[in-house]
């Protein structure tokens, strides 16, 4: 979707970061086009927004890994289809990095100048089952650790991607993204290393408002909870990506300053989507309701949509961008605020090192979700999570 | 896309299986209903067109894996809205069925009814570099392999697995790493029940070149296609129908495929054409991919869409394709639109040991496309690698 859509559908007129990013443009566009790079997870949406921006200055090596085979396909063939081709060496593989083959791959491709790191398992839907919960820690977290201990071989830089819900710990997906944290900060005086902490990416692979585009396609309808929520877009995600990586010391976390007035609700933005389609939209009382009209409105320039206030496990009152206790820059830029490296105190780090003893051990016998949320709680102090009994799945 | 667009762009009036699956209707609803299922890779367009068809007739138990967990979400997002709910047991788990975590897993929620593996690395790009390909024998051969052992304690009524027409005569190595399974299915017959299917072209799977047409449309860039690649297509709600009919009516060691005659085949190009005329865009002919990426900008306001059609000659393209071999036993008069092959299991036990011995020397130490290669070919003895040295990932 293009950017200016997008922005019109958050109901926002400027675009973040320009002015930040204008004043780096050149400086960065020099150490790109000398630069390595290797980017895990670059075919989700932001990822293969950073793919893109980077191919474009021509870097000397810019390998992609992720294990969405699909996803790298079309990421190719965007590339392909719309900058073309580059002297460069640009080539993508298809495998898991928390494996053996990573390090058989980095010992014959690498090493590289920059390592950075999209991949994650993100939906809060993940982490209703212990299962799944435990691949959302070892891709979140274990597979960040693994990576970080190789880079100090094949790296000189490490980049990650965080989220707001690292702060507002009300889920288990921000309590693995808070670990990540901790981490990255712990190897800031190994490697340079950096990260981001983001809120909703609009339209993002997966997100409630990217399936709107296919609930479009097949008449079904549209739902979307009230709460109101920060966005950004794509294309503003990997400016940021990039403002991050070529200018934070290391162990700086970088997030957007956003103000009350740029929340809206998901609702808000269905009903500017639909609008755009040539719809009305038909507010429902109930999920039941609107499966019946679904197919029937459309004929009438109507859809049939159910917005509700959302009540799911995990999802937060408010975004919040940095904990009160942190060191916080907001002079170096417009639109990004910054928290400050501090080094990692030794009961933190003594319980980093405990946490993945233990997940080691639970992992060899067997695991229920609450000794992996007590975990948790006994490595990060203040975990916020509600266990409402209600998931995703059980909606629609 | 909508079922019935997509039948209307394959040209068809009418749908494939439908009435063979109406003609068994009864035993398939009475089974389904009183069985529990496990479906691995339930996430991609023939698992959730197969999930779909399964939760259409109420099972007790319907459980989907998958590492993709956007498709996961979307799958549910899908159900919900179409099918709404049932009373049996639906729970998708984002996990990966090759780690220890997938183990627990089984142990805790099995056994199962049924389990059905959709899950493989299929894109012929894949197979360029020797960590993707590491990865595709992972996924492809030595995950199935894994379970299969694991399952002869206890073996489930039917595992049933995903193969592909490129397994018949194999002439990339996806197609053989295919071919390598079937071997290790029939091996395991003796123990578990087992069956497969062969396909065709699932028209605008994901991931598949027809489904990035759309991705084009949206991000405007030019549709690219071969113009001498002649394919059998059927639809991925039909693909659905075929993975259930084998699941369920399969004999043990019987590999489903549709009997399609000359009035399935189309040609990429021809596709793409009517795609555009669907949307109510003239194709523009390009004559090179430069042209095509240049006019990208300004024909789509004058409703024209351009396309570049090219000559494939890219490493592992087959001219044709075929679902059995000449020496294979067929029954074609079980069902209308389903062919059977009755496996005669013409496999070499021992070769297929030390195939696996030979996978793990090579992942303890490094390992060389070539090496595989050989591998491979001394498990399928007819198997023609041709490396013409050009790969999809260097063009548009």
């Amino acid at each position: 979707m293009q950017d200016n859509l997008l922005l019109e559908f958050l109901g926002r007129s400027t675009e973040l970061f320009q002015e930040d990013y204008a004043k780096i443009e050149d400086a960065i566009n020099e150490i790109i086009s000398n630069s390595s790079f290797l980017v895990l997870g670059g075919s989700g949406t932001i990822g293969s927004e950073v793919v893109k921006i980077l191919f474009q200055k021509n870097p000397k090596k810019l390998h992609i890994v992720s294990l969405d085979e699909n996803g790298t396909a079309e990421l190719v063939r965007d590339i392909r289809s719309s900058l073309g081709y580059i002297t460069g060496d640009f080539r993508t593989f298809v495998f898991d990095v928390y494996s053996d083959i990573f390090e058989a791959f980095l010992r014959s491709e690498g090493p590289y100048d920059y390592v950075l790191n999209f991949s994650a398992v993100k939906h809060i839907r993940s982490e209703k089952d212990p299962y799944s919960l435990m691949r959302m820690v070892d891709v979140n977290v274990l597979s960040t650790l693994y990576t970080l201990k190789l880079c100090e071989k094949y790296s000189t830089h490490y980049f990650s991607v965080s989220s707001t819900k690292a702060v507002s710990l009300s889920s288990l997906m921000g309590a693995t993204k808070r670990l990540m944290e901790y981490y990255m900060i712990e190897y800031a005086n190994k490697i340079h290393t950096c990260a981001v902490r983001f809120p909703n990416i609009a339209f993002s692979n997966g997100s409630l408002l990217g399936s709107y585009t296919h609930r479009l396609e097949e008449q079904l309808p549209i739902v979307a909870p009230v709460n109101q929520r920060y966005f950004m877009t794509p294309s503003e995600a990997a400016k940021m990506c990039l403002l991050t990586i070529f200018t934070a010391s290391s162990g700086e976390i970088y997030f957007p300053k956003l103000k009350d007035e740029d929340t809206t609700s998901f609702s808000q933005i269905a009903e500017r989507f639909l609008k755009y389609h040539g719809y009305t939209p038909y507010v429902c009382e109930s999920e039941e309701q609107a499966r019946k009209l679904s197919k029937i409105l459309p004929k009438e320039g109507k859809w049939a949509c159910y917005f509700f206030k959302s009540d799911t496990t995990g999802e937060d009152e408010k975004d919040l961008f940095f904990y009160e206790d942190e060191d916080i820059d907001t002079d170096r830029f417009k639109d990004i605020g910054i928290v400050k490296y501090t080094p990692l105190d030794e009961k933190t780090k003594d319980n980093l090192l405990r946490f993945v003893e233990e997940i080691e051990r639970l992992k060899k016998l067997t695991w229920t979700k609450q000794e992996i949320i007590e975990l948790f709680k006994r490595t990060i102090l203040k975990l916020n999570h509600k266990d409402t009994g209600i998931y995703l799945e059980q909606k629609m | 896309m909508r079922n019935e667009d997509i039948l209307r762009l394959l040209g068809r009036e009418w749908e494939l299986f439908v009435q063979d699956v109406e003609r068994y209707e009864k035993i398939l609803s009475d089974e389904i209903k009183n069985s529990s299922f496990l479906v691995i890779g339930g996430a991609g367009s023939i698992g959730s067109a197969t999930v779909k068809e399964f939760f259409a007739r109420n099972p007790r138990v319907l459980h989907v894996i998958d590492i993709d967990e956007n498709g996961l979400a979307e799958l549910v997002r899908d159900i919900r809205s179409s099918l709404g709910y049932i009373d049996g047991d639906f729970q998708t788990f984002c996990i990966d069925f090759g780690s220890d975590i997938f183990e627990r897993f089984l142990e805790d929620k099995g056994p199962y009814d049924y389990i059905l593996n959709f899950c493989a690395l299929k894109h012929v790009r894949s197979e360029k570099d020797p960590y993707t390909l590491m990865r595709m024998i992972d996924v492809n051969i030595l995950n199935n392999v894994k379970l299969l052992e694991r399952l002869t304690q206890r073996p489930p009524k039917k595992y049933f697995a995903v193969s592909t027409d490129k397994a018949t005569n194999p002439v990339n190595m996806m197609g053989a790493s295919k071919r390598i399974m079937e071997f290790f299915l029939f091996k395991y017959s003796t123990h578990i029940n087992v069956s497969t299917a062969r396909f065709a072209n699932v028209a605008f799977s994901k991931g598949s070149l027809l489904d990035s047409f759309r991705y084009r449309i949206e991000k405007r860039q030019p549709l690219v296609a071969p113009n001498d690649v002649l394919r059998y297509f059927i639809t991925p709600k039909e693909s659905g129908m075929l993975c259930m009919m084998s699941a369920i009516l399969g004999e043990n060691m019987e590999l489903f495929f549709p009997k399609l005659g000359e009035e399935y085949m189309r040609r990429f190009d021809e596709l793409a054409v009517k795609y555009l005329e669907y949307l109510g865009y003239t194709p523009h002919i390009c004559s090179s991919e430069q042209e095509a990426r240049e006019l990208a900008h300004v024909l789509p306001e004058q409703k024209k869409w351009p396309c570049y059609f090219f000559k494939s000659d890219t490493t592992g393209e087959k001219e044709y394709e075929e679902f059995y071999t000449p020496d294979e036993e067929l029954n074609l008069d079980k069902f209308k639109d389903i062919g059977i092959v009755k496996s005669s299991a013409n496999y070499n036990e021992e070769a297929l040991d030390e195939f696996l011995h030979q996978i793990k020397r090579l992942k303890a130490k490094s390992w060389t496309k070539e090496e595989i290669v050989t591998l491979f070919k001394k498990l399928v003895p007819n198997f023609e690698h041709k490396e013409t040295g050009k790969n999809l990932d260097q063009k548009m």
